[in-house]
């Protein structure tokens, strides 16, 4: 009965420690979220926020115009209207002019926002499904796009049409060129359609990924 | 014949055992998922961890990006230096110089011979005439006057840096330094000539904008760390270090004008490398010299 006893004790303190042993706590939390090919989990968080803007932006982390293009709309943006949970920002960095994993942390600290998620991508096919969802002959990134509330995800692969989008590439229209005060006048009008307070209290907060 | 009931006794214990840690795993398994917030509702429906259970990628590196796109993957030319705030880019020289909002006055500041500045300088409380007159090829001379007839004057020309008198807000040291390292054209002219003649440092973030982060060797040992916007391609800021690597000044050039076909700071501001405003310059006046070519 002692040794049943013993035996109990023995496996309960086992079974204690080692969840301990194993916790994500232990684990360094990245600032970001590294992507499938599939990008099934950017699809996903693109839906769970179905109702709020949302803006997208695929850029190459050790690129400086796409680092500036982040510094103006953090001023532009982010800075004017705070951490408004309406507001939900995904980064997908790509591994253009041989950016790798290791630069998305200093890159990201460029836009300071709560509800902003910066994702890894280290194939690059995210410029590519972008480059077949806009019909052009160029890979897309350095792109910086904004969708509606009502822009739902619904493809396998294919992101949605964006309903505003800007880039900072050559061989794209230059009137489209990424104007970070026009940018935030288009966000002014998507905000426009949704009422701030209905929105805080039954979708929750949006992503917290950001520094 | 009585090992057998001591067999089965601490079979059953291990047995025991076994059972009482999966039910305490169930336990713990439930308990997380209710800490979970659903996908629909929780904050940004971020319910994967990424440290843990990070998706495998299906193929290599970049493999789907265009090989136009994917210079320098070993990252050999990656520009960055040690500071905590600096973003290591690829690719640095190339973009300050090639940017198209500069051409233009780029090229005209090449035919200018001679820039002079009229204004104040602002100490505290106090403030004082100034002039500030810079000829090619890098020479400048400063007169600051003071209420009692006095005056500071500090110039650097083919002679040398020369100081008379006390400079106000700043140092006899923190004023040569500026002096000693003064330089007529902009980085982008002299990146133009000399591709090596800055080292790129990666990007920096100041106050409200993006700026490229580049260092120079100059005369006297001196050398500096050059901020320059990332957008209109103008000097920021200038960090002068002594030979000895002393941190002596920064220099923040700013409200930035077009005068004559070139860009010229209507305002210099001073600062320890404390971050103290040690003065303040103010221009009312700048008057642009061409070359009679």
């Amino acid at each position: 009965m002692s040794k049943l006893f013993v035996s109990l004790i023995v496996g309960t303190a086992l079974l204690t420690v080692m969840p301990f042993a194993a916790s994500p706590a232990d684990v360094p939390q990245k600032p970001y979220v590294v992507l499938d090919k599939n990008l099934s989990q950017l699809r996903a968080d693109f839906n769970a926020n179905l109702g709020k803007v949302r803006m997208l932006y695929i850029v190459g982390p050790t690129c400086g115009i796409c680092l500036r293009g982040m510094s103006d709309l953090q001023e532009a943006v982010y800075s004017k209207k705070g951490d408004d949970p309406r507001l939900v920002t995904f980064v997908i960095h790509v591994p253009t002019l041989g950016a790798h994993e290791t630069n998305i942390v200093p890159a990201s600290r460029l836009i300071s926002n709560r509800h902003t998620t910066q994702y890894w991508e280290e194939t690059g096919i995210t410029g590519k499904l972008m480059q077949q969802v806009m019909g052009v002959d160029k890979y897309v990134w350095d792109f910086w796009t904004i969708y509606g509330p009502k822009a739902v995800w619904s493809d396998e692969r294919l992101p949605p049409v964006p309903d505003f989008w800007q880039h900072q590439l050559d061989g794209l229209p230059a009137e489209k060129k990424l104007d970070a005060n026009v940018f935030a006048a288009k966000i002014d009008g998507f905000l426009a359609q949704i009422p701030a307070a209905p929105i805080a209290s039954t979708m929750g907060v949006a992503p917290t990924r950001s520094e | 014949m009585s090992e057998t009931p001591r067999i089965s006794k601490s079979w059953s214990c291990v047995l025991a055992g076994i059972v009482l840690m999966l039910m305490l795993m169930l336990m713990q398994v439930s308990s997380s998922s209710a800490d979970t917030p659903p996908a629909d509702k929780g904050p940004g429906a971020l319910n994967h961890d990424p440290a843990v259970g990070r998706p495998p990628v299906d193929d290599g590196y970049a493999s789907e990006v265009p090989r136009e796109e994917i210079i320098n993957q070993n990252q050999s030319t990656l520009a960055a230096d040690t500071g905590e705030q600096s973003i290591p880019v690829a690719e640095e020289i190339e973009f300050v110089t090639d940017n198209s909002f500069r051409k233009a006055f780029e090229e005209n500041l090449k035919t200018v011979a001679k820039v002079d500045y009229y204004g104040t300088r602002y100490v505290d409380c106090e403030q004082y005439p100034l002039e500030v007159h810079t000829a090619r090829p890098n020479q400048v001379s400063l007169l600051m006057k003071r209420g009692n007839s006095s005056k500071f004057e500090g110039s650097k020309s083919n002679g040398g840096i020369k100081v008379r008198g006390t400079p106000q807000g700043l140092s006899v040291e923190q004023q040569r330094a500026p002096l000693a390292t003064f330089h007529f054209d902009t980085p982008i002219i002299e990146l133009e000539r000399n591709p090596h003649a800055y080292k790129p440092l990666g990007m920096e973030k100041l106050p409200g904008m993006l700026t490229w982060k580049l260092q120079v060797d100059r005369a006297g040992g001196y050398s500096q760390v050059v901020y320059v916007d990332s957008r209109y391609g103008d000097v920021v800021k200038l960090s002068i270090i002594s030979a000895q690597g002393a941190h002596i000044l920064d220099v923040a050039p700013h409200d930035y004008r077009a005068v004559d076909g070139i860009r010229v700071p209507f305002a210099i501001d001073y600062r320890s490398p404390e971050g103290t405003v040690l003065a303040n310059d103010r221009f009312d006046r700048i008057e642009v010299k061409r070359t009679r070519s």
